[in-house]
C-alpha cells in the first residue's frame, strides 16, 4: 500500500483529484508492462542505454536511482515525523529515524524474495488496518461529503492533482522489479495485481478520509492516518488508539521503503557493474538516512514533497512516453532483423 | 604338523570391501597380542583363549567388552558351542579346504547368534566390539568373525515427558538407536522406509541413521542431509543430537531453531509421511526432525486425535499464547509508560493506584519480576523432582506476594508475569520456549524506550529475520510467507483428515496424492502414482 502519509493542502476537490493520480499509476504500469514483454532479455538500467542511448541511457537511470532514493526517504521522513509529531514528541528525531533506516536498508539488502514475502505479511496488516479503521470510524462516515466537487482555486487543484500523481508514482520501482522476477507465468501477472491491489487500499484510505472529513478539513489536515486514527473509537473501552495505529503502519512504510531501497541499490549496481555490494548497498542508505535527518522539520518534508510532486507532474509523463517510442521503435527493429534474415 | 594359515578368503568376502589398516595375520598369538596392546588398561575388556571342540589345531580367542554383551549369550550361544558342542573330527586333516570347511561350519551352523559377519581387519573388529559385539579370532585364520551378542544396559521404553498429550500413543524414545527405529518402523510398516547409518565422532564412534520415506521425501534434501553430516565425520565426539544440529543447521547464530526434536515415535512417523526427514542419533531420546517451518513448532500430536472444533481451539489458544508470551510485557510497559490514555479510565486509574509507592519504572519492575521467575523456571529444573516442584510453587508464590507488600512491584505486574508465563507453556515444542524467552527481553527494552513504536520496530526486526531464515534451504516462514492458501488448512484451522490429502507442496514430493477417500456424502478420489515396488499396506 503507497505510505503517502502528508495530505496537507491536498484535499482539495477530493474525487477529482484522485482520477489524474490514477491516470499516472495505470499508465506507468502499462508502460512498464509493455516495455517487459518487448526487451525481455535486460534489465532496466542496460534496456535504457539500449534505447536511448548509451549517455542518455545512464544519466535516465541515475535520475531514476535518484527518484528512487528520494521517495524512500520522503516515506520514511513522512513516517518517522508522524510518530514524532502525534506519538513521542520528546524522543529525538534522529532516534526514531536511524532504526526505520537500518530495518528498511536490512529488508532490502536481504534482496527482492524477502521483500516480497515480508510485503505479503504487511498486506495482512493493511487489510487489517483499513478494516479496523473503517469499522472505528463508520460512525462518522458521510456519503455527501463524498459528493460535491467544489474546487477552491485552480492552483489549489493542480496542486492536488500534482499531489494525487506524486502518490501513485511510486510504481515506477516496477521498472527495477519486472526484470528481477522468475519468468513464470504466475508471477508475471501477479506484479501488476498486487500493484492495483495496493493502489485501491490506498485509494480506499483516501477516499474514507473524505468521507469522514470532507474536502474543507481535509485541506486543513496535515497527517492522514493520524486523523483517522484519532477518529476510531470503539464504544466507550476503545479509543485514543492511535499510537496503536501508527505503530501498525510501520510493515506498510517498510515494505515498501525497503522496496524503493532495493530499486536504488539494484540501480547503482547496474549502473556501475558492481556485484552485490555491501558497501555500495549500506552507502546509499547512510546517504538516505544523512538527507532524512537534514529534513529537520515538517516544512522541510512538505517542500520536499513539492519538489517531488513538480518533478513528477513534469518529468515522469514525458519519460514514459519517451520509453515507450523508443520500445515501439526497438521492437520493430527487432521484428524487422527477425524478418529480414534467411530462412 | 605345520600350521596352516588360510591365506585366501575364498568364498568368505570381507565386510568392508576396502583394504584393511591392520590386517588379521592368522597367528592367534600375535593378533591376541595387537588387541591386548590396542585396549591396553581398560579393565573391561574381557578375553578367553579356547580349543574349539578340544581339538588342538583349533585354537582360537574370544574379546568382548564386559558391560557392552549380553552375557548369556556370551556363555550359551557362543562359547558353549566352541568349546562343548562343536563337532570335529580328531583325524580331521589339516587341509585349506578342511579348514575353509571348518571356517563355514562354525559361521553357518555353529553359533546360533542372530547376526554374524566377518572382518579382515582387527581395528574393525576392535570397533565392532566397541558396539557390543565379541570378536572371536580363530588361529590359522586372516579373518576374524563378529558376533552379534549387543547387551549394554538401556532404558525401557517409557512415557513422553515433554512431550504430554492427553490422547494418542504415550510411548516415547530411548536413548538406544535400535530401540528408536525399531518404534519408528511399528508405524511405518512400509519397505520404503529407508534407514540409511552414519558414523559420526572421531572418539565416540556414534551411529546415526538417516530416516525418510522413499517417494515421499524429497531427494534434495536427503542428500543435503548426507554432504552436512558427511563434513562433520572428524568432529571429537557427538553426544547428543543437539550436537548435530549446532553442527548442520542453516544460521547458527539465530535464536530460532531450524530443526525439531521429538521423543515420540508418532510425530516422527507422521512427520516422514509429509516428506521430512528424520535424524535418530545413538545415546539420544531426542530425534532430529528437519526442515522445520515455524507453525510447526506449535502443532502438536493431539491437534490430529482430537476432532476438527477442539483441535483448532487448542491450535488459536497456543497462537494466542505465543503472542502473548513475547508480547504482553512489553506491551503493558509500553502503555503504562508512554500511553496511558489508551486505557479505559477505570483501568487506568485503578493501575495508577496500584503503582502508586512503587519506587521502580514499569520497565524495572517488568524486568525484576521476569528475571525472578527466569530463576526460579531455571532452578526448578535443576532440582530433583518434588523439591523443584515445591521451589516453584512456594517460589512463585511467596516471592510474588512479598514482592507486592513490600511495594516492590505493583500487583499488576504480577499478573502480566503470570500470563505472560502461562502463554509460553502452552507452546508444545521446547526449543520453541527459548526464543520467546530470549526475545521478551529486549523487547521490553525498545518498549521502555519508544513505546509501541519501539515495539513495532523490535517485531518488525524478528519478522526480518524469520523471513529470512532458512531451514534447509526452505523458507522458514512457510505456508505464510511465501503464501500458500492450500496448507493453510492445516496453519489457520486444524482442517479434518479427511480434507488434508495432499501432502505440503514446499517439500516437492513425488507423490502428491495420498489416496482415495469416500465419506459418503463427499468423495474425493485422487489417483496415486505408480510407485517402485511398494508393497505397503492399505494403500490402493
Amino acid at each position: 500500500m503507497l505510505p503517502v502519509l502528508l495530505i496537507q493542502e491536498n484535499g482539495t476537490a477530493g474525487l477529482l483529484a484522485i482520477v489524474p493520480g490514477l491516470a499516472v499509476g495505470i499508465l506507468i504500469l502499462l508502460v512498464c508492462t509493455f516495455w517487459r514483454n518487448r526487451c525481455e532479455e535486460t534489465s532496466f538500467p542496460q534496456s535504457l542505454q539500449m534505447l536511448l542511448g548509451k549517455p542518455a541511457g545512464m544519466v535516465t537511470t541515475f535520475l531514476f536511482l535518484l527518484l528512487y532514493l528520494l521517495f524512500a526517504v520522503f516515506c520514511l521522513s513522512s513516517f518517522v515525523e508522524v510518530v514524532h509529531t502525534g506519538i513521542l514528541k520528546e524522543t529525538p528525531r534522529i532516534l526514531l529515524l536511524l532504526p526505520v533506516f537500518l530495518l528498511a536498508g536490512w529488508l532490502a539488502w536481504n534482496g527482492l524474495e524477502d521483500i516480497a514475502r515480508f510485503t505479503v505479511l504487511a498486506a495482512v496488516l493493511a487489510v487489517l488496518l483499513l478494516f479496523l479503521t473503517v469499522t472505528g470510524s463508520i460512525g462518522s462516515f458521510q456519503m455527501k461529503n463524498l459528493l460535491p466537487l467544489q474546487i477552491h482555486s485552480p492552483e489549489k487543484l493542480i496542486q492536488s492533482i500534482g499531489y494525487s500523481s506524486f502518490s501513485y508514482s511510486m510504481f515506477l520501482v516496477m521498472f527495477m522489479v519486472y526484470p528481477a522476477l522468475p519468468q513464470k507465468k504466475g508471477i508475471a501477472w501477479q506484479m501488476p495485481l498486487a500493484a492495483a491491489l495496493s493502489a485501491a487500499l490506498f485509494l480506499l484510505w483516501v477516499l474514507l478520509a473524505l468521507g469522514v472529513f470532507g474536502q474543507f478539513s481535509m485541506e486543513q489536515l496535515i497527517w492522514l492516518p493520524l486523523e483517522l486514527a484519532r477518529m476510531i473509537q470503539v464504544s466507550a473501552f476503545l479509543e485514543r488508539t492511535e499510537a496503536l495505529f501508527i505503530a501498525i503502519w510501520l510493515p506498510v512504510v517498510l515494505a515498501n521503503s525497503g522496496l524503493l531501497l532495493w530499486a536504488a541499490s539494484e540501480a547503482a549496481h547496474q549502473l556501475l557493474h558492481r556485484q552485490k555490494s555491501r558497501w555500495l548497498h549500506w552507502g546509499m542508505v547512510a546517504i538516505a538516512a544523512v538527507f532524512s535527518i537534514a529534513i529537520g522539520n515538517l516544512l522541510q518534508l512538505f517542500y520536499l514533497e513539492q519538489a517531488l510532486a513538480a518533478i513528477i507532474a513534469g518529468f515522469v509523463p514525458l519519460l514514459l512516453l519517451a520509453i515507450l517510442a523508443a520500445t515501439l521503435l526497438y521492437s520493430r527493429k527487432k521484428a524487422g532483423r527477425k524478418g529480414g534474415q534467411p530462412s | 604338523m605345520k600350521k596352516l594359515i588360510l591365506q585366501q578368503p575364498g568364498r568368505i568376502a570381507s565386510s568392508s570391501g576396502s583394504v584393511p589398516d591392520v590386517p588379521v595375520s592368522g597367528v592367534l598369538n600375535q593378533d591376541m597380542e595387537w588387541l591386548k596392546q590396542h585396549y591396553v588398561r581398560c579393565s573391561d575388556l574381557i578375553y578367553r583363549h579356547i580349543t574349539i571342540g578340544g581339538h588342538q589345531h583349533r585354537q582360537a580367542a574370544v574379546f568382548y567388552f564386559d558391560g557392552m554383551t549380553d552375557s548369556s549369550v556370551v556363555h550359551d550361544n557362543i562359547l558353549q558351542p566352541l568349546l562343548l558342542d562343536a563337532e570335529i573330527a580328531e583325524n580331521d586333516a589339516e587341509t585349506e579346504e578342511n579348514f575353509r570347511n571348518f571356517f563355514e561350519y562354525l559361521k553357518e551352523r555353529l553359533l546360533p547368534a542372530g547376526e554374524i559377519t566377518v572382518a579382515d581387519d582387527l581395528k574393525q573388529g576392535a570397533q565392532a566390539m566397541m558396539n557390543g559385539d565379541v570378536l572371536l579370532i580363530i588361529d590359522g585364520c586372516r579373518q576374524a568373525i563378529v558376533i552379534d551378542a549387543k547387551g549394554f544396559p538401556q532404558r525401557p521404553v517409557g512415557k513422553a515427558e515433554n512431550e504430554v498429550v492427553l490422547r494418542g500413543p504415550q510411548e516415547a524414545f530411548t536413548e538406544a538407536m535400535r530401540i528408536n527405529t525399531a518404534l519408528i518402523r511399528r508405524h511405518l510398516r512400509t519397505n520404503q522406509l529407508k534407514l540409511e547409518e552414519k558414523t559420526l565422532g572421531r572418539y565416540t564412534r556414534t551411529q546415526v541413521a538417516i530416516v525418510y520415506l522413499d517417494g515421499v521425501a524429497n531427494e534434495n534434501i536427503i542428500a543435503e542431509v548426507h554432504r552436512r553430516l558427511d563434513n562433520i565425520k572428524d568432529v571429537d565426539s557427538i553426544l547428543d543430537s543437539s550436537c548435530i544440529e549446532q553442527y548442520i543447521e542453516d544460521s547458527p547464530f539465530s535464536v530460532f531453531p531450524q530443526m525439531q526434536y521429538t521423543e515420540r515415535p508418532d510425530k516422527v512417523a507422521s512427520s516422514l509421511l509429509e516428506g521430512r526427514v528424520a535424524l535418530v542419533v545413538d545415546g539420544s531420546p531426542d530425534v532430529i526432525l528437519l526442515p522445520l517451518m515455524f507453525v510447526q513448532l506449535l502443532q502438536s500430536p493431539e491437534d490430529y486425535y482430537t476432532r476438527l472444533a477442539p483441535g483448532t481451539f487448542m491450535r488459536w489458544i497456543r497462537y494466542m499464547g505465543l503472542l502473548i508470551a513475547i508480547l504482553f510485557p512489553s506491551l503493558y510497559v509500553a502503555v503504562t509508560s508512554y500511553h496511558p490514555e489508551m486505557l479505559p479510565l477505570n483501568l487506568l486509574l485503578s493501575i495508577a493506584a496500584a503503582r502508586e509507592g512503587v519506587p521502580f519504572p514499569a520497565f524495572v519492575e517488568a524486568l525484576i519480576m521476569e528475571l525472578c521467575f527466569e530463576l526460579l523456571r531455571e532452578a526448578s529444573i535443576r532440582l530433583p523432582g518434588a523439591i523443584g516442584n515445591t521451589i516453584g510453587i512456594v517460589g512463585a508464590l511467596v516471592i510474588g506476594d512479598a514482592a507486592v507488600s513490600a511495594h516492590l512491584v505493583a500487583p499488576q505486574m504480577v499478573i502480566v508475569v503470570a500470563i505472560t508465563a502461562i502463554g509460553s507453556f502452552t507452546v508444545p515444542s521446547m526449543e520453541a520456549s527459548y526464543p520467546i524467552r530470549l526475545l521478551r527481553f529486549p523487547l521490553m527494552l525498545l518498549a521502555a524506550g519508544f513505546g509501541l513504536y519501539g515495539v513495532a520496530l523490535g517485531v518488525m526486526a524478528i519478522l526480518l529475520h524469520l523471513v529470512h531464515l532458512r531451514s534447509f534451504g526452505f523458507p522458514y516462514l512457510e505456508p505464510l510467507a511465501p503464501l500458500k492458501l492450500n496448507e493453510m488448512r492445516d496453519v489457520l484451522i486444524r482442517a479434518p483428515r479427511w480434507q488434508m490429502m495432499v501432502r505440503p507442496q514446499f517439500r516437492e514430493p513425488y507423490r502428491k496424492n495420498t489416496g482415495i477417500l469416500e465419506r459418503g456424502f463427499w468423495q474425493r478420489r485422487v489417483q496415486p502414482l505408480k510407485q517402485k515396488g511398494d508393497d505397503s499396506r492399505g494403500e490402493q
